[in-house]
């Protein structure tokens, strides 16, 4: 396993505009990939941009609905052709590219707060759905499940990450630790000062490296047809995100970073073995974990509403309206 | 096993205060109790009422205040509120069920139950709608 260079991107979206968004995504994987990165990760909910107005708008006036048909309309949906393009360019470029995005089912009408892993063969390799959406984020997304709190090796260390607040989920973290993460991705829209000494937690808790990615955004970012662009931010121009971007290392020291009130592309380089390495002072799914005292249990079965079963013989639907009966043997 | 008069309460509580909303339980459930009701039902939320505000500002802008007061309002079961709930079923010998907000002993989170005069029949919602029914 050798050492490699990642890369955290700290832009702007082209808000609700999921295929500007997506060219923005392959332009700035290029010149990371340039740059020697083996893994670019980018922000929660780049593609087609954070629903900032969540933390505006009031919960069912006007402007939130027109604003979510929007935001359903630009969604992504795994298999389409922008995943089809995020993948080429992982493809073309011989990178890991990690993404988050405001997915939905193909024949769904609720939105997930997705990070996607697009790996080097060209495959969509992996996806989480953030469990649990905060405050006025749980206006336009649904909760995902267990089946997607995992980690994929990329050759160079096992990745995988949590969104945004998740990050204050204990045992949450403690599921990721437990699949043995390398590369913990944290994308988030969070500002505060106390972000980056979460991730420094997180670094020194997990001895892993944590590459924490936030988006930054300007008024002047609005589109200018957004339903209730006046009403909500008043024409101004600041900072709606100034961004916190920084990768910290297994020991919770600050790689790079934090970036803020401006877009850039942090590097860093990471070693895995290092990492692990680490964990002989302290590993929290190991040796430091006390299972037989402390003990977590998580249900990683699929959710589904309904379930639709088939008589065995029958395998899938027929085509509707069914043609002819077959003539009775005999 | 019979017939069995059962009454819905339509009513207005008293927001935020569950001693007087519970005070407009026992007058209603004796006025039910008196036609003849044995099983008398409140709406959701009714001690102490609806967070009404939830709806008229943006998540989080600065509603701390309220959620303090709504978990300080809260019924806990076995509480002194909840016991009270309980002798007015029993003061008029009726299944009483009435939607409270209610809270463990120890925790600072809400949820919506519907329990009956027995908290062995206590049931709370799964999943809370994404804030209350908008209202046209």
């Amino acid at each position: 396993m050798e050492p490699v260079k990642v890369a955290a991107v700290q832009a702007a979206p082209v808000l609700l505009d999921r295929d500007a968004t997506v060219s923005k995504v392959v332009a700035l994987a290029e010149k990371a990939a340039a740059d020697g990165a083996r893994l670019v990760a980018f922000p929660e909910a780049f593609v087609p941009g954070y629903p900032d107005w969540v933390w505006r708008t009031r919960p069912w006036d006007a402007h939130a609905a027109a604003l979510y048909a929007r935001l359903l309309d630009q969604a992504v949906v795994a298999g389409s052709p922008a995943t089809d393009a995020l993948a080429e360019a992982a493809r073309r470029l011989g990178i890991w590219l990690s993404a988050g995005v405001s997915e939905r089912d193909e024949d769904g009408s609720t939105l997930y707060n997705s990070l996607l892993h697009f790996a080097p063969d060209g495959t969509l390799a992996a996806r989480h759905r953030k469990l649990m959406p905060t405050g006025g984020e749980r206006l336009v997304w649904g909760m995902g499940d267990g089946s997607t709190l995992d980690v994929i090796d990329t050759g160079f260390g096992r990745l995988g990450g949590l969104i945004c607040w998740e990050n204050y989920m204990p045992l949450a973290r403690a599921a990721l630790y437990a699949r043995g993460i390398d590369i913990y991705l944290a994308p988030t829209w969070d500002n505060s000062d106390v972000w980056v000494p979460t991730l420094r937690h997180i670094g020194k808790e997990g001895r892993t490296y944590v590459v924490g990615v936030t988006s930054c955004l300007r008024a002047t970012d609005l589109p200018a047809d957004l339903p209730g662009r006046d009403d909500l931010y008043g024409g101004g121009e600041d900072w709606l995100s100034r961004g916190n971007t920084a990768i910290i290392g297994p020991d919770g020291a600050v790689l790079a970073g934090p970036l803020t009130g401006e877009e850039g592309i942090l590097y860093a380089e990471i070693d895995a073995a290092a990492a692990r390495a680490s964990r002989q002072q302290f590993d929290p799914a190991g040796h430091y974990s006390r299972s037989d005292v402390l003990h977590l249990s998580v249900n990683a079965t699929p959710r589904r509403a309904v379930s639709f079963s088939h008589p065995a013989d029958a395998g899938q639907p027929g085509p509707f309206p069914p043609g002819p009966a077959a003539p009775a043997a005999g | 096993m019979g017939t069995l008069r059962v009454a819905a309460v339509q009513a207005s509580y008293v927001l935020m205060d569950r001693e007087a909303t519970i005070g407009r339980v026992a007058e209603l459930t004796a006025a039910a109790a008196r036609e003849g009701a044995r099983l008398v039902v409140f709406p959701e939320v009714f001690v102490p009422g609806t967070p009404l505000w939830i709806d008229t500002q943006p998540v989080w802008d600065g509603d701390e205040d309220w959620f303090a007061l709504l978990a300080a309002s809260a019924v806990v079961l076995g509480d002194p509120a909840c016991a009270r709930l309980a002798s007015i079923a029993a003061a008029h010998q009726v299944w009483l069920l009435v939607g409270v907000d209610e809270r463990e002993r120890h925790g600072g989170t809400p949820a919506r139950v519907p329990p009956s005069s027995k908290p062995a029949g206590t049931a709370r919602r799964t999943a809370p709608a994404r804030r209350t029914a908008p209202r046209r």
